[in-house]
C-alpha cells in the first residue's frame, strides 16, 4: 500500500483543521470562520510540499493573511452598505458577547491591535516565541520582547478594570506603567 | 498580577474555549473538497462538491472520425470534425470512498488531457493519452443548468494544464479519480491500466 500524497495531505490537515477553527472563532464572525477555514486548507493542499514540519504555526500564518483579505472584502461591503443606507454599524461597534472574564476581555480589546494579536496567540494558541514568530513573519526575538511589553500593558488595563470594578487584587508582582 | 495570573485569566475568557469540534463526515468531506479542487485563486465559498456526469452512451463504440454526442443539445460551432466527446458537469453532492486502482480499471472512459480553452464554461481538453473506452481527439466538459459556470471554468480547469478523467457508470466523480494530473492521480492510472 502506497501512502500516497493525499493520505498523507489528509492526516496532517486533519490535524490542523480544529486548532484552525479555534484560531478562526476568536477572531471573526461563523461565516467568515468557515469560509477562510475553506480557503486555509487549499492553501496548504497547493502547497503541500512547502508545509514545514511542524505545520500550525504556519498554517495560523495563512489562516491570518486569509482572514486579513476576507475583512478587507467585508469592509469594503459594509461601508458600500452604509453609504446607502447607514443600515447596520460595523461590528466593532457591536458589544461583546458576555464572557467569564469579561474584564480581561475588555483590557484585550483595549489594547493596540498587534499586542492584542500576540497575547491571543500567546495564551488562546498556546504558542511560544518562536511560533508566533512563525505565523506573523518576524524574529524570534522581536516577538519575545514585544510579546513581554505587551503582557505588561494588558495587566496594567485588568488592573484600572479591576479597581473600577472594586475589585483590586494588586500584588507585589504588580508594575504601574 | 503575575505573567502566569494574566495567562490563566485571558485562557478563561477564550471565545473558542467551547467550540464544538467539526464531526468525523464533516472533515472528511472539508478535506476531499479540498483536495479535488485545483485553483490559483480559491473560490469564496468552495463547499460544492463538483461531478461530471457523463450522459448514457459513453461505452457506444467509437471509432475515429465520429463525433460522439453525449449530454446533447450543445452543438460546437466548429467546422472541421475533429472527434468530440463531450461530457456534461451537472454539480450535485456526493460522498467518495478512497480513490481504488481497481474502481478505476473499471471506468468506460478515462483519458488523459490538456485543457486547451474555456469558453462560455465549456472547457476542451486535448485528449493525449486514452485510456480506456472510444477513441476521441477532443473532449468538451460543459456544465449542466444549474451549475456555476465559474466552478467548472475557474475552479476546475486552467487552459494548458493536464487533467485525468475517468468516467465510469455514465458519471465521472471529480474526487479522487478526475482531476489535474498530480503525480499521485497519475500513479493511479498506472496502477489501474
Amino acid at each position: 500500500m502506497v501512502t500516497t500524497d493525499r493520505d498523507r495531505f489528509a492526516a496532517i490537515a486533519g490535524a490542523l483543521i480544529e486548532p484552525l477553527r479555534r484560531f478562526l472563532a476568536r477572531r471573526t464572525d461563523p461565516a467568515t470562520a468557515e469560509d477562510v477555514l475553506s480557503e486555509t486548507l487549499l492553501v496548504c493542499w497547493r502547497r503541500f510540499a512547502d508545509l514545514p514540519a511542524e505545520p500550525l504555526p504556519w498554517a495560523y500564518g495563512v489562516a491570518r493573511n486569509c482572514l486579513a483579505n476576507a475583512e478587507r472584502a467585508g469592509r469594503r461591503h459594509r461601508r458600500l452598505l452604509a453609504r446607502m443606507a447607514a443600515l447596520e454599524p460595523p461590528p466593532a461597534a457591536i458589544p461583546p458577547e458576555p464572557e467569564p472574564d469579561d474584564r480581561v476581555a475588555r483590557a484585550l480589546s483595549a489594547l493596540r491591535a498587534d499586542d492584542a494579536e500576540l497575547l491571543r496567540l500567546w495564551a488562546w494558541e498556546d504558542l511560544g516565541p518562536a511560533e508566533i514568530a512563525v505565523v506573523l513573519g518576524a524574529s524570534a526575538n522581536a516577538v519575545s520582547i514585544r510579546l513581554h511589553r505587551a503582557r505588561r500593558r494588558l495587566g496594567d488595563e485588568v488592573r484600572k478594570l479591576d479597581a473600577v470594578a472594586g475589585h483590586e487584587e494588586s500584588t507585589e508582582e504588580g508594575r504601574r506603567a | 498580577m503575575t505573567s502566569d495570573d494574566l495567562g490563566d485569566r485571558l485562557r478563561a475568557a477564550d471565545p473558542a474555549a467551547e467550540l464544538a469540534p467539526l464531526g468525523p463526515d464533516r472533515v472528511t468531506r472539508l478535506l476531499e473538497t479540498t483536495m479535488t479542487t485545483t485553483l490559483d485563486k480559491p473560490p469564496a465559498r468552495p463547499r460544492h462538491r463538483r461531478m461530471f456526469a457523463v450522459a448514457a452512451a459513453v461505452a457506444a463504440a467509437a471509432t475515429a472520425g465520429t463525433a460522439l454526442a453525449i449530454g446533447g443539445g450543445h452543438e460546437p460551432a466548429r467546422p472541421a470534425p475533429p472527434t468530440v466527446t463531450r461530457l456534461v458537469n451537472a454539480g450535485g453532492t456526493a460522498k467518495c470512498a478512497a480513490p481504488s486502482a481497481a474502481t478505476l480499471a473499471g471506468a468506460p472512459l478515462a483519458f488523459a488531457g490538456t485543457a486547451e480553452r474555456i469558453d462560455q464554461g465549456v472547457v476542451t481538453l486535448k485528449v493525449t493519452r486514452l485510456y480506456a473506452g472510444p477513441a476521441s481527439d477532443l473532449v468538451e466538459v460543459r456544465q449542466a443548468s444549474g451549475a456555476s459556470e465559474a466552478l467548472i471554468g475557474a475552479t476546475l480547469f486552467e487552459t494548458g494544464r493536464g487533467y485525468l478523467i475517468a468516467a465510469a457508470d455514465g458519471r465521472a466523480l471529480a474526487c479522487g479519480y478526475s482531476g489535474l494530473a498530480t503525480p499521485e492521480l497519475q500513479a493511479l492510472y498506472d496502477e489501474a491500466f
